[in-house]
């Protein structure tokens, strides 16, 4: 970064490439929780889904899919608690109430949307990479269906960590 | 160096190792911890969102000039409580409770809230307990989570947040549990079994859907009994109490089931409950929506005296508090405005009901605030702080300084037995 800074002369651009292409800001011990936006943003992103496909749903669906479950999550849309934002610690969001939520809705909502289902241990390698427990991979192949597989990807704590 | 994860991965090994059912482990532990650090007394607050007309309520129909300010509102029918005061027809259910001691109402009474009139700010500041003149820094937690503060050995069950809706009265540094009892964690006994094996290496994933199942089991009462999870005493523990005739084959709505897992949760090692209940801004056509609100605050209010049994209501006090009230006069649409003063329903076997608390202002319009709003002639947060001084022994100091800070209890209005 400090070479990144000097080599451009200041261009902060250019120390924030440096900053997230270092093998550092991608490793670590992944000790916050994603939000529930982005825990909902990454879910869908890996079931193939872009921005656009998702502006483009109906209102109902964009509901049901997304605001409902971000404030059962805890996260409201828009809402934050006051001006300082969202917590920032684990524990605001892997909570009983927080983490049933995200269960529930990956047990749920990949099966309406996704058509076909990805094959869960290729979308857990998919979705995980190198950070894929092998708890997951081998619970994720002993799911009674692809739904509950693909689920049992979402709800692992490595898909809602980071 | 050892990292938060690792840290985590060991913890969770240790833990759960010698279980056989890891999550099961969890709520055992969740559920072992038994003790009452408040005692017997239970307190439910009841955050009514909207604004909720205290003068459609409870109408003064024996003061001169009521029947002129609302001219349809006021036409309609009441049953009379002490022959000033008439109770809406919506709340008839609760007569009884008014007969036997169990129901009262504070009029006139607000937050120190005035003039602003917006929903958000009076609703975060009745939740916060405290003063707009005060630093912000105190609005930040819940006045309810501030007497948790105080309360040594505390465990997570001592306070829960049910539904849907926020509750900043709770929201703070002291633990406080929370849940929706539309959540329903529906798992097939495979993904369950499975999902335990995923989270086996992290406490903190394990915990909170360990916490969850049971949660969850509790609230579906005896359908889940066949489920890996097993465990039959807590089920049967919690599992809800017969309905009343009236309310049997009534279709439950979420505010029925927030009030009926409310009542379990208190029936076992809770203290202190609290939820919403929306519905209450009725600027127009007031008489149609005001009486499906006070549907759900009565339904709520018989719920949980049917949920909590006897022994237990009779340690209760529920309180029915709103962020202001409404304007004296109705408006050109059959409703009403954002006004100041309000009224606050008081439930409960641990109350001295069938009474009508606070000092009348009168509707003379001399005696209105800013000559359109009932005259607030108590703040709210003196009531709540004499009922938890009554239930729990605190020190007057400490709920003046610490819960309330800032207030001026004034004497024991005595609505606690």
């Amino acid at each position: 970064m400090a070479t990144a800074w000097t080599a451009s002369g200041g261009d902060l651009m250019q120390v924030y490439t440096a900053l997230l292409r270092h093998p550092a800001a991608l490793s670590g011990p992944a000790a916050k929780a994603r939000q529930p936006w982005d825990f909902l943003a990454a879910a869908l992103r890996g079931l193939g889904f872009r921005g656009e496909d998702v502006m483009g749903w109906p209102d109902e669906r964009l509901r049901d899919v997304m605001i409902l479950p971000l404030r059962a999550m805890g996260q409201a849309w828009k809402s934050p608690p006051g001006p300082d934002g969202w917590g920032e610690a684990i524990e605001t969001w892997i909570t009983p109430q927080g983490l049933a939520e995200r269960i529930s809705w990956a047990m749920r909502w990949p099966a309406e949307l996704a058509a076909p289902l990805p094959d869960p241990q290729e979308f857990a390698q998919r979705v995980l990479g190198d950070r894929a427990a092998p708890a997951t991979l081998w619970a994720c192949l002993r799911a009674e269906n692809r739904a509950e597989g693909v689920g049992i990807v979402l709800a692992s704590p490595e898909f809602n960590r980071r | 160096m050892l990292d938060r994860r690792s840290l985590l991965r060991g913890l969770g090994v240790l833990g759960c190792s010698a279980a056989a059912h890891p999550f099961l482990t969890t709520v055992t532990l969740a559920g072992a911890d038994g003790g009452a650090p408040l005692g017997d007394h239970r307190l439910v607050v009841i955050i009514l969102r909207g604004a909720m007309d205290g003068l459609e309520v409870l109408r003064p129909w024996g003061e001169r000039g009521f029947a002129a300010y609302r001219p349809t509102l006021a036409a309609t029918e009441r049953l009379d409580l002490d022959g000033f005061f008439g109770l809406h027809l919506g709340l008839s259910g609760l007569h009884p409770f008014w007969q036997s001691g169990e129901l009262a109402f504070v009029q006139a009474t607000s937050t120190p809230y005035r003039d602003k009139r917006s929903h958000f700010d009076g609703q975060d500041l009745l939740e916060a307990g405290t003063s707009p003149d005060l630093p912000s820094a105190h609005l930040r937690d819940g006045w309810l989570n501030r007497i948790l503060q105080l309360v040594p050995g505390l465990t997570s069950e001592t306070a829960f947040a049910v539904g849907r809706q926020e509750m900043r009265i709770l929201r703070g540094p002291a633990p406080v549990m929370d849940w929706s009892p539309d959540t329903a964690v529906n798992l097939s006994p495979q993904a369950q079994l499975l999902l335990e094996q995923v989270y086996q290496d992290d406490s903190l994933f394990m915990a909170a859907a360990g916490e969850a199942m049971m949660l969850s089991r509790l609230d579906l009462g005896d359908e889940m009994g066949g489920l890996a999870m097993g465990g039959d005493e807590m089920g049967s523990m919690m599992m809800a109490q017969t309905p009343t005739p009236a309310l049997r084959g009534a279709r439950l709505g979420e505010a029925d089931r927030v009030a009926d897992y409310a009542a379990e949760r208190l029936r076992g090692s809770t203290r202190i409950a609290a939820f919403s209940l929306t519905g209450w801004d009725t600027h127009k056509g007031q008489g149609k929506g005001f009486g499906r609100a006070l549907a759900r605050l009565e339904r709520s209010i018989l719920r949980l005296k049917s949920g909590l049994g006897p022994d237990v209501w009779g340690k209760t006090k529920v309180l029915a508090m709103t962020e202001f009230g409404r304007t004296v006069a109705e408006n050109g649409t059959g409703g009403t405005d954002h006004g100041t003063a309000g009224a606050m329903l008081v439930a409960g076997g641990a109350i001295r009901g069938g009474k009508v608390y606070g000092r009348w202002p009168g509707l003379a319009e001399v005696d209105l605030f800013e000559r359109r709003d009932l005259m607030p002639n108590s703040d709210v947060r003196a009531w709540a702080a004499h009922a938890i001084r009554g239930l729990y022994g605190f020190d007057r100091g400490l709920l003046q300084d610490k819960v309330f800070p800032g207030l001026d209890m004034g004497d024991d209005p005595g609505l606690i037995l």
